[in-house]
């Protein structure tokens, strides 16, 4: 096993296959790999069903995936017990979309916020300081410590979400749409706030999230999902200027970004994206994909290294550049 | 923007409604207009009152809400004051609108085609055949398999096919003005773009006018070539679109686009 104390998490040919009754299983995560290094934002994008959740699940340990291996701070998650692996992922913390419904009703704001720290035995004393330093830092007022969470805003209940996750000083924090059920002007403060908690704390992020403007503001580098696989990684600013993949190209060609132009090499996907149920043998995205040859209905399509720190899941562009460069190297 | 002719026009409007916690005044004091052949957008938050303000250009306000001062004028007459039976009459075929979740805007027991035929029926001058004409307004939101969809009932298609469904409805008698009241919000973004397209298209191409309703700035910025601010039942600001995007006056503009335009600004 590899020994870099800034690999955080890595995950090898994850998938997560559902068993459903009477029908074929869901294949929600197909061999997705990747790596996540300390003081990164990476981001993951996808539409409904490319399976963004399920990864973020798998990752968090919530959910065991069905094949692949998962390394959580250089311990492969298989020989971990149990007790173990709930201490490792104390590390790594989630905040998640609706804020309101992940907040215990029944609790006040100050409570929820303590709650993590009571797990982790930490006296009352101690308990209440670290509360009161964490509104501070979520620039919350202390008054408003002893309301319940549907007495809160929605940006103040995300905030609270926030300072639940951060209050036991994770390193990695899995932020799941955390801004997409605010209203837009609420949206900015929160995002703002969250690279600001990234700066002080030196904090790694996963940010999910089905809109590119705010993952185009939050991430050094992005991972692009269809159907359960990852098509397409690349810095954040190439794959907006220049995607490669057909599928992000009509991704982030469909972005409607105000104050942008819509991209030009922009492609148009015929159809709608089919279930997860249903994955279409081969490269999935093949029945809706202009580009696709004959070989791409059979071959699944893997993530290939490409110059740039960009991969790519595609037989047509990898071969496509590998011209281009040829082309050039020629001259 | 003197050659721009209006085609509704609303003067000093307000809408309320009355609540058991006292009335709630949605909108207060509006004066706007609509103009011919413009998609024009009315961005806001929640509870901002910019879908009662849609809606009221419709003549949709009671019986649960009430225009307490105003006119609306659409090609001179004033909606706000027809009676419901008339109201109904005149609004199939000049205006109509779409909706978000549109899946409970359709009937769940009744196919495709029998409600787009409905629609048609209810306010055609002049009856056509009806495959034609369910087939001629399912092709014309590029539905690729019309009589299929036809046949199909609402549960029976995808999110993005009912949206191309309420649109074919909501044009099959070619209304002068088409409201999109969050039309797409809560599609994936390739369909939404899709649709949005779409939509455009064909109120360019049928010399339409249409007002969307959205909370999104970018939707806006694409599609619409005007815009009108909305906030807490007022309009705070009004202009060309590409001129408020660049340059907002309101303090509420200046949020919204700030929060809208992330992209643009490197970080």
């Amino acid at each position: 096993m590899r020994n870099d104390p800034d690999l955080l998490i890595e995950a090898r040919r994850l998938s997560k296959h559902y068993s459903v009754r009477g029908s074929a299983p869901v294949r929600a995560l197909s061999d997705v790999s990747l790596t996540i290094a300390r003081g990164e934002r990476v981001g993951l994008v996808g539409e409904s069903g490319s399976g963004k959740t399920t990864l973020a699940n798998c990752l968090l340990a919530i959910d065991d995936p069905t094949g692949g291996e998962l390394v959580l701070f250089g311990n492969n998650a298989r020989d971990l017990r149990r007790r173990e692996l709930k201490q490792l992922r104390r590390r790594i913390q989630m905040v998640f979309q609706d804020p309101l419904d992940s907040l215990n009703p029944r609790m006040r704001v100050r409570e929820i916020i303590a709650e993590p720290l009571l797990l982790a035995r930490i006296a009352r004393r101690e308990r209440e300081e670290q509360v009161a330093s964490m509104l501070d830092l979520l620039k919350l007022k202390s008054a408003l410590a002893s309301r319940w969470p549907h007495q809160l805003s929605g940006g103040e209940q995300q905030r609270v979400g926030l300072a639940r996750a951060l209050i036991t000083k994770p390193e990695v924090l899995i932020l799941d749409e955390p801004t997409s059920s605010l209203d837009v002007s609420v949206r900015g403060e929160i995002l703002d706030l969250i690279l600001e908690l990234q700066r002080t704390f030196d904090l790694t992020y996963l940010f999910i999230s089905h809109d590119l403007t705010t993952v185009q503001k939050m991430c050094d580098r992005v991972l692009v999902m269809y159907l359960g696989r990852v098509v397409e990684s690349a810095p954040t600013e190439l794959l907006f200027r220049d995607p490669l993949h057909p599928y992000s190209r009509g991704l982030i060609g469909s972005a409607l970004i105000a104050g942008t132009p819509r991209l030009d090499n922009r492609v148009e996907l015929k159809g709608e994206p089919p279930s997860p149920i249903n994955v279409p043998p081969g490269c999935a995205l093949s029945p809706r994909c202009p580009f696709a040859r004959e070989s791409c209905f059979r071959n699944v399509q893997v993530l290939e290294e490409l110059p740039g720190s960009r991969a790519v899941a595609c037989e047509v562009v990898t071969e496509a550049v590998g011209d281009r460069r040829a082309a050039g190297s020629d001259r | 923007m003197s050659s721009a002719q209006p085609l509704v026009e609303v003067r000093d409007l307000s809408v309320v409604f009355p609540t058991d916690q006292g009335p709630v005044r949605a909108v207060e004091h509006v004066t706007c207009r609509v103009n011919r052949d413009e998609i024009v957008g009315l961005v806001g938050e929640t509870g901002s009152g910019k879908s009662t303000l849609g809606r009221a250009l419709l003549g949709y306000v009671r019986p649960i809400g009430r225009v307490t001062g105003g006119q609306v004028l659409f090609e001179g007459q004033d909606v706000t004051r027809m009676s419901s039976g008339k109201l109904r009459r005149w609004r199939g075929s000049k205006a109509s609108i779409i909706v978000q979740n549109s899946r409970s805007a359709l009937n769940p027991v009744e196919t495709i085609g029998s409600q787009i035929w409905a629609v048609h029926k209810a306010h055609a001058q002049v009856l056509q055949d009806r495959s034609a004409v369910v087939e001629q307004a399912l092709k014309e939101v590029r539905i690729p398999d019309p009589q299929r969809v036809a046949r199909s009932y609402p549960h029976q298609l995808s999110g993005g096919m009912v949206q191309r469904v309420l649109i074919a409805m909501a044009i099959v008698n070619r209304p002068r003005l088409l409201i999109a009241d969050e039309a797409t919000t809560g599609l994936d973004a390739t369909i939404q773009a899709t649709v949005l397209d779409l939509l455009r298209d064909l109120v360019t191409s049928e010399r339409m006018s249409s007002v969307v309703v959205t909370h999104d700035f970018g939707v806006v910025w694409h599609y619409c070539s005007r815009v009108m601010v909305m906030r807490g039942g007022v309009i705070v600001e009004e202009g060309p679109t590409r001129q408020v995007f660049e340059n907002p006056q309101h303090p509420y503009t200046v949020q919204l686009v700030r929060a809208s335009a992330l992209g643009s600004r490197s970080a």
